[in-house]
């Protein structure tokens, strides 16, 4: 780990943190002096620690009490000390915040998933050293998109949005009007809402499913592979929209080695994320299910049942002369 | 004291025990001429009047064998040894008489059957706060009683010889004999060890103490005043022998479980562990929690028999294909997560502090759910650590997603089978990161509370899983759509589900010390009525009622108790009656109502002999009525079930309805239950239905500013009943709603539907929305809107049938959120004829317009239905709007 050859500073104050900020802005440690024994513990192991403050580099510490009674004397007594702390959404204990020199967060760590288990907090001391080191990229790569004009501004832009932390306001905008045609896929690619393609295919507005509903295979198929093959997407979301395939493929019974073959994509695209470790108990669940029915049977039974129904539908109308407008 | 001879001792229980709160001072002389008044000397005479019944009793033919001495209690200030009580008798198994009998005929207190004055029940006032005083000498440390190990190797032994010790301990029934006796805490102790070995299998039982290890393990415990008394009193115990059993299991897997835990800046609880030992025990064996662990391995098993306890198998286990050991292991992993957390300090602070009840709550938590795993349960203690009151929110950290990224429905086998390999037992993480719907948002929030040592619980709702969590005194609901009296709570450790019961236990433990007092009271008196003269019971049993009335299983006791002795005192009934009124209706209507039906008309009506009486019963009710609920109950059953009492002859039922009327006219919160009152006086006759609306007219005229209450009532009734002109009537000031109508194209013909009725298949919560419902059937528009997912359908009655020449159907942004309409039209409104299906991308709209070109069927009746999936059905529109097919004038 590269530490910075600074010691981070400690305010009393979230707005005297704020004050005193420089480029590595302000990390505020919450925790709950009268509800939370272990964020208090944390406060000597992991907060006050030599390593933490080393990590922190020139950023300013502040460490801020959330109380359970917020009418409480101690509660008013210090008040002040988080007071101007934007809503900080805080919901889970302990929670370190980080805020640049504006005051605009742009990363929190909540909990043992991202602190550790142990008292010094190993894990968090990490952590902050990543989000701090990732800041500065995008302070610098920033600076550098300044300078640059048109593809090349994008180009930078588009590599500060894929930093593990927060993008700066209106990065989008930005990149658009860098690129106006989005000739390099960076708008589409910040843009692309996998969740969103799902609902749309499965003609849904909110994941539930109409009982009558019938996908078009050939159609979820052809824009699944167009999404896949989407170089300018991120490979997560192009997993994920290459999931809805398998998922229907399955459910149209496609079996054996050809629904082995599209989970195996998935895989090859990208193995690290979750999609791609998924991959092999695919494989297993359902690569060796068997139907009965052939797709294409299935496909012929499901648009004579959906066709008969919609003229069933408008014969009613017809006979009875309804017009709907 | 020196010990006293079994033969001098068996006469001097029999006087002391059974008499002295029935003889006067002089029938004590010739105990005195015996020279055994030196024993009895430090037991106060009783003040108890004697009277002409009561000097009648006869002489016991048995007597009992010792007294035992006030205890020898020695408290210390450091508190190092726990005071002791010489508790060696407990072990005695010698007869010990019952009452002498006290049966006597129980005279009728109201002859004439016409006086309706309450014998009162008067509100208790305890003498002195027994609970705290009796405490009192052990205050940071915990009453004792000596050990008596071998006692406990015969449970049933010990259960007569506790309950024959109680008695002769007992003086009289009065007040203050019974608060007198409940300030001795060896009392406290053998009361509350015989209700344990009452609600034991005391065979099993006696398997589990017979092994000297479960023995030792146990016996401190059950000599233990405050662990015993939360184990037994704080929630329902059933199967008390497993639970038992299990404790001596988590004794023996954490030897620390008696070692004090103390943490900077937590307020210590000394033997924090042994009560959530208690409390996991008592749950896990009620409930019959197995866990979602695998089976126990042929090596786990082992383990567990090589700890050589007999472990009682749980009722139905077989049936479940479960080893009876998988409990004890469900709840062994449960305690152990609790106990680790302990040590850690990692819990919420306000854990420490948590009485017996609320730890159930917490350590009890759904031990039949992956969200109750150990494993899961740590994740989110470490990832989910939030303020109590944060918890209400925590369900959004899951996203709502009903299909999972490979497209498969949350209801099929698909949605969370593919993630189980990145999540080996983390339920909850999984599903933060796939996602869940409302059951699984709703457990993941009371799962974290819990956790994290925050009283919760997961509740049912049509169509919904909301969860309620337990904080600054009272439950809070959370993701829930809808009123209280749909939720049903999924478990809850008195075994009601109701959210009222909830509600009520929350109350009940609100006093705390004197719900103690009533729960050993009912002990007492239990300890009496398992004798031959059970009658004896009657008047602790009554006490106890007095005491905390919100207590349910008292009630069933005192009725059961007092049998057809208060079917001859009206009068007291009444007195119950204004007891149950005056002490809880003024807070809780709805409570108040429960009990009342529950426990206490099922006996009082059929007691009270004229409707004059049963009238004052139900003015006590109305009387004390002053905060309405501020969701809907089921008013209609208490309503209905005084109503119906009151016989054929309608001059009572007139006073009843008026009674009714001036209540709502103080107070027109209570205006829904005029609708009731409408549906009443409908099925009686025209006159009588007249009657009752005048009252009404007659109401609004007297509080104008109840005008909105009593309409919406009324309009309501006119609906259900059917009755256009009535409804339409009381609509006539509510025709301008002020709602904002989009403009469209009109249809060709009249509109026929001004001045008809609307009629919902179920009510939204709101009750002054009734009020516009008949303005949306005019082109001004107003609002029809049903509750969330239930009876989703709205019908329309013209004034007149009609041919049909089209319908405008205006919807509040949409017509269907989630549906589909489907519109049909009837002649006599029970034939109904399909006329149009609306598809999803229609009621998507704002409005619809229907114009039926060639045909034009007659219609009375329109319904709408929507027939929205996943119980997300509602109607809710601005208006419906039905033209006839001829030219417009």
């Amino acid at each position: 780990m590269v530490f910075s050859s600074h010691a981070a500073q400690r305010a009393e104050t979230y707005q005297n943190a704020l004050n005193m900020a420089g480029s590595d802005g302000v990390i505020a440690y919450c925790y709950g002096p009268d509800w939370n024994r272990r964020s208090v513990m944390l406060l000597n192991s992991f907060w006050k620690s030599e390593k933490l403050s080393e990590a922190a580099g020139d950023a300013i510490l502040v460490a801020v009490p959330f109380y359970e009674d917020k009418h409480s004397a101690e509660a008013s007594r210090h008040s002040h000390i988080g007071s101007g702390m934007p809503n900080p959404a805080f919901s889970v204990c302990p929670t370190v915040m980080f805020f640049d020199k504006n005051g605009r967060m742009y990363a929190s760590m909540q909990g043992n998933d991202y602190l550790g288990t142990d008292a010094a907090c190993t894990e968090g001391v990490k952590n902050v050293q990543k989000y701090l080191q990732a800041l500065r990229t995008q302070q610098q790569l920033m600076a550098k998109a300044d300078s640059a004009q048109g593809e090349e501004k994008a180009k930078i832009l588009a590599q500060v949005a894929e930093l593990p932390i927060k993008s700066p306001d209106g990065l989008l905008q930005q990149i658009k009007e860098a690129d106006p045609k989005d000739k390099l896929g960076y708008a589409r690619r910040l843009e692309f809402n996998a969740r969103a393609f799902m609902y749309d295919q499965l003609d849904t507005k909110d994941g539930f499913l109409h009982p009558d509903f019938e996908p078009d295979y050939t159609k979820m198929m052809k824009d699944c592979e167009a999404v896949f093959r989407d170089d300018a997407l991120r490979s997560r979301d192009r997993q994920a929209v290459y999931n809805l395939y398998i998922g229907q493929s399955r459910r149209e019974h496609i079996q054996g080695n050809r629904l082995k073959g599209l989970i195996r994509k998935v895989n090859k695209l990208d193995p690290d994320t979750d999609y791609g470790q998924l991959s092999p108990t695919l494989m297993n669940l359902w690569g060796s299910l068997k139907h009965k029915t052939t797709p294409e049977e299935r496909r012929a039974e499901r648009n004579k049942k959906k066709t008969k129904e919609k003229e069933k539908r408008e014969k009613k109308r017809q006979e009875r002369h309804i017009e709907v407008n | 004291m020196s010990r006293i001879k079994p033969s001098h001792a068996l006469l001097l229980t029999a006087v002391i025990g059974i008499t002295a709160g029935y003889l006067s001072a002089p029938s004590l002389l010739p105990l005195m001429q015996h020279g055994l008044y030196k024993v009895y000397e430090q037991v106060e005479p009783s003040p108890v009047t004697t009277t002409e019944n009561e000097q009648e009793v006869t002489t016991p033919e048995t007597v009992a064998p010792a007294i035992q001495p006030t205890p020898s209690i020695t408290a210390t200030d450091e508190g190092d040894t726990p005071p002791t009580v010489d508790d060696d008798a407990l072990a005695d198994d010698t007869e010990i008489a019952d009452f002498p009998s006290l049966e006597r005929e129980v005279e009728d207190d109201d002859p004439t059957g016409e006086n309706t004055t309450p014998n009162s029940i008067t509100k208790y006032q305890p003498r002195v706060p027994i609970a705290n005083e009796a405490d009192k000498p052990f205050r940071e440390q915990t009453f004792t009683g000596k050990g008596a190990t071998t006692a406990w190797n015969s449970p049933k032994t010990l259960k007569r010889n506790l309950g024959a010790k109680v008695r002769a301990r007992l003086k009289g029934t009065s007040q203050q004999d019974v608060e007198n006796l409940l300030l001795d805490p060896e009392v406290r102790l053998m009361l509350t060890q015989w209700e344990l070995l009452n609600r034991s299998n005391l065979d099993d039982l006696e398997k589990v103490m017979r092994n000297a290890k479960s023995r030792d393990a146990l016996t401190p415990l059950l000599n233990d005043l405050e662990w015993i008394s939360g184990f037994v009193y704080d929630g329902e115990l059933q199967n008390a022998e497993i639970a038992l059993a299990m404790v001596a299991h988590f004794r023996q897997v954490d030897p620390n479980m008696d070692k004090a835990v103390t943490h900077e800046g937590i307020t210590p609880c000394p033997l924090l562990k042994r009560r959530v030992a208690g409390a996991v025990a008592a749950e896990f064996a009620r409930q019959g929690w197995y866990g979602e662990e695998k089976e126990l391995t042929r090596e786990e098993l082992a383990e567990m028999k090589k700890l050589g306890y007999f472990m009682p198998t749980l009722p139905g286990a077989r049936s479940r294909g479960r080893n009876k050991q998988d409990v004890y292991r469900a709840a062994r992993e449960r305690y152990l997560y609790f106990a680790e957390s302990i040590d850690q300090g990692s819990l919420h602070s306000k854990f420490w502090q948590l009485p017996d009840w609320q730890l159930r709550y917490v350590c009890g938590w759904k031990g039949n759910s992956p969200f109750g795993t150990a494993s899961t349960m740590r994740w989110l203690r470490d990832n989910c650590a939030a303020p109590a009151s944060a918890y209400v929110s925590m369900c959004s950290q899951v996203p709502y997603l009903p299909t999972n990224v490979y497209g498969d429905s949350i209801h099929s086998e698909w949605y969370y089978q593919p993630f189980d390999v990145l999540y080996p037992g983390n339920f909850a993480k999984e599903t933060r990161d796939v996602g869940a719907v409302c059951g699984g948002l709703s457990h993941f929030g009371a799962s974290s509370a819990c956790a994290n040592g925050v009283p919760a619980i997961t509740m049912g709702e049509p169509g919904h899983c909301a969860y309620a969590v337990y904080f600054d005194g009272s439950w809070h609901p959370a993701n829930s759509l809808n009123p209280e009296e749909r939720r049903s709570p999924h478990w809850s450790i008195w075994g009601e589900y109701t959210w009222s019961a909830l509600q009520m236990q929350e109350d009940m433990y609100s006093n705390g010390a004197i719900t103690r007092d009533a729960q050993m009271a009912i002990s007492l008196a239990s300890i009496l009525a398992d004798q031959r003269n059970p009658v004896h019971a009657l008047p602790v049993y009554e006490l106890a009622v007095q005491m905390q009335p919100l207590y349910k299983p008292v009630w069933s006791l005192y009725m059961e108790a007092a049998g057809k002795s208060l079917g001859r005192r009206p009068r007291r009934w009444l007195g119950v009656n204004e007891f149950v009124c005056s002490t809880i209706a003024p807070q809780q209507s709805k409570s108040c109502a429960l009990l009342l039906q529950e426990k206490v008309y099922p006996g009082m009506l059929k007691a009270l002999r004229s409707p004059k009486q049963k009238l004052a019963a139900f003015e006590s009710y109305f009387n004390n009525l002053s905060t309405a609920e501020k969701e809907q109950w089921n008013y209609r059953a208490l309503l209905s079930m005084q109503y119906d009492s009151l016989g054929k002859a309608l001059a009572h039922k007139e006073r009843y309805m008026q009674m009714l009327v001036d209540t709502v006219a103080k107070n027109p919160d209570f205006g829904p239950w005029m609708a009731w009152a409408v549906i009443a006086a409908h099925a009686e006759n025209k006159s009588f239905y007249k009657k009752v609306v005048a009252m009404a007219h007659d109401a609004v005229a007297r509080h104008p500013e109840a005008k909105d209450g009593i309409s919406s009532g009324i309009i309501r009734g006119a609906e259900e009943i059917g009755d256009i002109e009535l409804a339409n009537l009381w609509s006539t000031s509510y025709l301008n709603s002020g709602t904002n109508m989009p403009s469209f194209e009109p249809l060709g013909g009249n509109l026929i539907s001004a001045g008809g009725l609307v009629k919902l298949g179920s009510y939204a919560d709101d009750q002054n929305l009734v009020l516009y419902h008949a303005a949306a059937l005019t082109e001004k528009g107003g609002s029809i809107s049903s509750e969330p997912n239930t009876a989703a359908h709205v019908t329309v009655e013209l004034p007149k049938r009609e041919n049909i020449g089209g319908m405008v159907l205006v919807g509040r942004g949409a017509l269907s959120r989630r549906g589909y309409l489907v519109v049909e039209i009837s002649t006599d409104g029970k034939t109904w004829k399909h006329l149009v299906e609306l598809s999803r991308e229609e009621c998507g709209k704002e409005i619809v317009r229907l114009n039926l070109k060639q045909n034009h069927p007659p219609a009375k009746f329109v319904r709408i239905t929507d027939n929205a999936i996943s119980g997300e059905a509602q109607i809710d529109l601005k208006a419906i709007l039905v033209y006839d097919n001829k030219k417009a004038k």
